[in-house]
């Protein structure tokens, strides 16, 4: 129990801290906070593929469009309600990790990344261009908020009280996930292919259950993107928004989801908290490129996340000597 | 057939620009192993310093501008390699950091560059504006033929350099077998420092010749050349130099006819799924060759 609680200790943390914070903020704030609370799905489904399945994808915008246009063409075709359009987003973005896992029975190492950058750039231009489903570079305006089974969630409050409650059910599949056959047998694949295959791991199907996977709590976050901002429009689906998630998983660090979380709070609110200094405004994005790079060199996360991580583990091997030598003796 | 023609030719021209920013992507990779992903930065930050240099300091003289620009393209390559780059590299880090260190790099330069530029289309300098020449019937522009010529002169430049050129062997040498080169005493920062600096002065080249060849400049070139210029890269096979300059002429070639005889918004849906078709038939790229993994 003690040590369950020590693992999971700053998740714990983030959950209290983000929960009660409502309490204090303005309705600027808390929609910034709601924003984080999507990234952190959105960076969490990413630290699936990328932490534990060892596949760095540039189009993870791809899951997280499509699970935004998929509730906004429903609701602006059919006029359903969130939860109906719930299981279509879990198929529709399913299905689209599906697809896009296939080439990789053939494909290994970086030209993946170019297959998922090329991926993101075909769905983004299908979009763009399907006037009749889409409304096309228009974008479907006026998306109303979260209606659960008939009720409407009008403050903003429960909205984030909603996203939280995901935010939490992504970081316990995603555990339970990891610690399942399944993340041992893809930890094993991405450590060393060739000896995963060797021991009886077949890779294929488990790069499209991964793939699959990590899609649809992509597309869990896209939705509820949509009926937060309520109005969706390709051009904000584009390769940056890819690359954003990305710095937010390694800067958490790679394969730890309590690290994501920090990683994607930290990028949300850092660029908003610029806004206020009056010369800085139009610079402001560059602060996000300096602490990439300034992380990068440090450490490659955020303190508390991978350099505990590092710390203890020089600290076993330490110990480990120190019995080796003892036992010799 | 002039319809033809002139598409070939629009599809040429695109796919040197395509080939010059694919080399260096191709060049850092073959190296380090590494995407240098703020190699789209650099084609647009070198696009807009010739803009400044031009509208301030060296306002209508082309050639100075130009200098000037590969000049100060080589130096930002450099430095890009000096201080988001190296540190990680002599940590002995994964790729990946250094992936993410040269995005970071990248947000930097294009928010600097959205910073003092401003985010409209501003009018861009072109040579021999207005000129067309009549080629078997189909209508070129001026600058389209410069574009075409200057790059292949570049394209037997870097040849020659890699071939026979002290510091273009030492390059070839290091994406040979790094480690080796150290053992050797070959001053190993300098020449990555160096391969930036060329990847660099070529994306400037291209950078600059896009923009004449629109004859606008505005902040979005950077996006959308890069990403295709690294599609490319890939397609050819990447780490191949010679692939690089295929893979940008053929992605070039084909977008000009899907644009011209089919639908503008069609091309670069084509483009990218001709790129995930031809991986999926050889995945290592048009010349690249088979990685062999050590068990």
């Amino acid at each position: 129990m003690k040590t369950i609680l020590k693992k999971h200790l700053l998740f714990l943390i983030i959950i209290v801290v983000m929960c009660v914070a409502p309490v204090f903020t303005n309705a600027y704030q808390l929609r910034i906070l709601i924003s984080a609370a999507l990234a952190m799905i959105f960076a969490m489904s990413l630290n699936l593929l990328m932490g534990i399945g060892g596949t760095v994808s540039f189009g993870h915008a791809a899951f997280y469009s499509i699970g935004a246009y998929t509730t906004a063409v429903l609701w602006y075709h059919f006029r359903t309600a969130y939860s109906t359009n719930f299981i279509p987003v879990l198929l529709v973005t399913g299905l689209a990790g599906l697809l896009l896992s296939l080439p990789m029975s053939r494909i290994t190492g970086r030209y993946v990344t170019i297959i998922t950058l090329s991926f993101a750039e075909i769905v983004n231009l299908i979009i763009k261009n399907w006037d009749p489903v889409t409304l096309g570079q228009m974008g479907i305006v006026g998306i109303p908020s979260v209606n659960l089974f008939g009720h409407v969630l009008k403050s903003k409050t429960e909205f984030f009280y909603l996203t939280m409650f995901f935010v939490i059910m992504t970081y316990i599949i995603m555990n339970w996930l990891v610690n399942s056959k399944l993340g041992r047998n893809l930890r094993a694949i991405s450590n060393d292919a060739i000896a995963a295959e060797a021991m009886g791991i077949k890779i294929f199907p488990y790069k499209v259950i991964v793939f699959t996977i990590s899609a649809v709590f992509a597309g869990i976050a896209g939705s509820l993107y949509a009926h937060l901002m309520s109005y969706v429009e390709p051009s904000t689906f584009n390769s940056n928004l890819s690359f954003q998630c990305i710095s937010m998983v390694v800067i958490g660090g790679l394969g730890n989801f309590s690290g994501t979380m920090v990683g994607a709070l930290f990028l949300t609110i850092l660029p908003e908290y610029l806004r206020r200094f009056e010369f800085l405004f139009k610079y402001r994005m560059i602060a996000y490129g300096l602490v990439l790079v300034i992380v990068m060199w440090i450490n490659h996360s955020i303190p508390g996340t991978k350099l505990k991580n590092a710390v203890t583990s020089r600290f076993n091997a330490l110990l480990h000597r120190k019995n080796a030598e003892a036992q010799e003796a | 057939m002039a319809k033809f023609l002139q598409i070939l030719v629009n599809g040429i021209s695109l796919g040197s620009i395509y080939a010059l920013t694919a080399i260096g992507y191709s060049l850092i990779y073959s190296i380090l192993q590494l995407i240098n992903m703020s190699n789209a930065a650099v084609f647009l930050t070198s696009a807009v310093i010739f803009y400044a240099l031009y509208s301030s300091i060296t306002a209508g003289q082309v050639a100075l501008t130009f200098i000037l620009t590969l000049i100060a393209a080589g130096a930002l390559g450099y430095i890009i390699e000096l201080v988001a780059i190296r540190p990680i590299r002599e940590k002995g880090d994964s790729n990946t950091y250094a992936l993410i260190s040269s995005i970071g790099v990248k947000t930097i330069l294009e928010q600097i560059c959205q910073g003092t530029f401003g985010s409209e289309i501003k009018p861009f300098p072109t040579l021999l504006a207005g000129k067309y020449i009549d080629l078997f019937g189909a209508r070129t522009s001026a600058i389209q033929i410069i574009i075409i010529v200057v790059t292949l002169v570049i394209l037997f430049v870097m040849n020659w350099y890699t071939q026979h050129n002290r510091v273009g062997r030492g390059l070839r040498a290091l994406s040979q077998n790094l480690n080796a080169c150290h053992l050797m005493g070959m001053p190993v920062n300098t020449l990555i420092g160096v391969s930036f600096a060329v990847g660099s002065i070529l994306a400037a080249v291209s950078g600059v010749a896009y923009c004449m060849y629109l004859s606008s400049i505005s902040i979005s070139v950077g996006a959308a050349i890069g990403n295709k210029a690294f599609a490319a890269t890939v397609l050819g096979g990447i780490g191949v130099l010679k692939g690089a300059v295929v893979g940008g002429y053929i992605l070039a070639v084909i977008e000009s006819f899907v644009a011209g005889y089919w639908s503008m918004s069609a091309m670069n849906f084509v483009s990218f799924s001709v790129i995930i078709i031809v991986l999926i038939i050889k995945p290592t790229g048009i010349f690249g060759k088979k990685e062999q993994h050590k068990v």
